[in-house]
């Protein structure tokens, strides 16, 4: 059903194209708005779009690049299809600049909405155009973390990213650990107003390690000063584990545990890893016991 | 004078920015290395104030720090005791790490202090120790 009402609103808006008109207001109307995209699954927008760029290539290969902008040959499949325009309502001269590009626009009301992936169709048109026909993509379906995972790394301001992964992240601290990303991200910005920030590479190695491990408790955060993110799990100053997630992938972690044959010892250890076996590290040294729920 | 060690029963208090800090809890973050600007962990002496209490000196440092960073809304100033915290690292780090905190004045900031001798290669491990031996946490403004 979402995918049929998706798919019409292409043909019509196609089939006006093919007549000559440019961007008709009662056909704009047609398109599903804001919470019906966002109800559609990745999969059938997906098909729905891999339909009308069949019916495109039905009717004949595009006569210039410009005229055939109005629906996009395919999803953006990478980041480095996208440009991301800054929080706050693009300008005109940020929309010329990403002519026939897909783009990610950060609305007014981000983060209360999270941000939305769009295809500009040409220089002329307007950003109600563009809002209109927007992806919204802070679903939580699978695919969508998949493909911010893969697009991750061309992704400019650490914000878009926390909002794009909330959904992601364990329910029952969702909530919690964005807020405090967007608080941390707020601190350095406030106090250091030339950068570093939050390093999007750390912040995203972060993810990894969280995404994967959906049990493990909630951590304490912080921001060291080279901007990389610094979790820690820590139970009384015997039971901790922090991980500094380096954007190289790399985790530098410390240790504290329980001497198991001296009760008033505590065993102190640090190390370097990498953070898809950050767990290993933990586990293999008991950590688990106190960073898992 | 520049070099002075400071001694054990004085303390001293760290600037520690909102980025390193969780509620009222200060994060081993906070102590570490500011590079390249910081060569050894920047302090402010305490007692060098010489101010009848700890909540003079807090307002004290508060003054200087406004004069010299930019102060963020939710940062803190952590004090330790200098002799407790040299102690707590050199007998807890494998390396028994031995700290040396030393005045270091400076013309605006007479009060300006430093710990040295840090561990570079271990420095998340002395943050965690360090972080372990803080006393108080008072507003950074």
């Amino acid at each position: 059903m979402s995918q049929q009402i998706n798919l019409d609103a292409y043909k019509k808006f196609a089939a006006a194209r093919r007549l000559g008109s440019r961007y008709p207001q009662d056909l704009l109307g047609t398109i599903p708005d804001h919470d019906t995209l966002s109800r559609l699954t990745v999969q059938s927008l997906s098909s729905a779009i891999t339909n009308v760029t069949a019916l495109y290539l039905q009717e004949g290969e595009p006569r210039s690049v410009g005229e055939f902008r109005i629906a996009p040959a395919e999803r953006p499949q990478r980041y480095s299809d996208v440009t991301l325009l800054k929080p706050g309502e693009p300008t005109t001269k940020d929309l010329m600049k990403a002519a026939g590009q897909w783009i990610a626009y950060v609305g007014p009301d981000y983060p209360a909405s999270p941000p939305r992936i769009i295809c500009q169709p040409d220089t002329t048109s307007t950003l109600t155009d563009l809002v209109a026909s927007s992806l919204v993509l802070s679903t939580g379906h699978s695919a969508v973390f998949s493909q911010l995972e893969e697009i991750q790394e061309h992704i400019a301001d650490p914000a878009v990213l926390i909002a794009a992964y909330r959904n992601a992240l364990p329910s029952r601290y969702a909530d919690r650990l964005t807020s405090r990303l967007n608080e941390l991200l707020a601190d350095v910005r406030e106090e250091r107003p030339d950068g570093p920030w939050i390093s999007i590479d750390s912040l995203l190695r972060f993810y990894e390690f969280v995404v994967a491990n959906p049990r493990l408790a909630y951590p304490r955060l912080s921001v060291t000063p080279n901007g990389d993110l610094y979790a820690r799990w820590r139970e009384n100053e015997s039971r901790l584990l922090s991980a500094e997630f380096l954007p190289s992938g790399d985790v530098r972690f410390v240790i504290f545990k329980p001497n198991r044959k001296h009760e008033n010892k505590v065993v102190r250890l640090s190390g370097l890893t990498t953070v898809d076996i950050l767990i290993d590290e933990a586990r293999g040294h008991g950590a688990t016991e106190w960073i898992m729920e | 004078m520049k070099g002075n060690v400071i001694p054990d029963a004085d303390h001293v208090a760290r600037y520690c920015p909102g980025s390193c800090v969780e509620g009222n809890e200060i994060q081993p973050t906070a102590f570490r290395l500011r590079r390249p600007q910081e060569t050894y962990l920047s302090v402010n002496w305490l007692e060098s104030l010489r101010l009848q209490n700890r909540a003079d000196e807090v307002a004290a440092l508060q003054k200087i720090l406004a004069t010299k960073l930019t102060i963020g809304s939710r940062a803190r100033i952590a004090v330790l005791n200098v002799g407790n915290t040299r102690a707590y690292v050199r007998g807890q780090s494998p390396n028994n790490d031995n700290l040396l905190v030393l005045h270091e004045p400076e013309d605006a900031d007479p009060s300006h202090s430093g710990i040295h001798d840090i561990d570079l290669d271990n420095e998340g491990m002395i943050s965690e120790l360090i972080a372990q031996t803080v006393l108080e946490a008072h507003p950074a403004k």
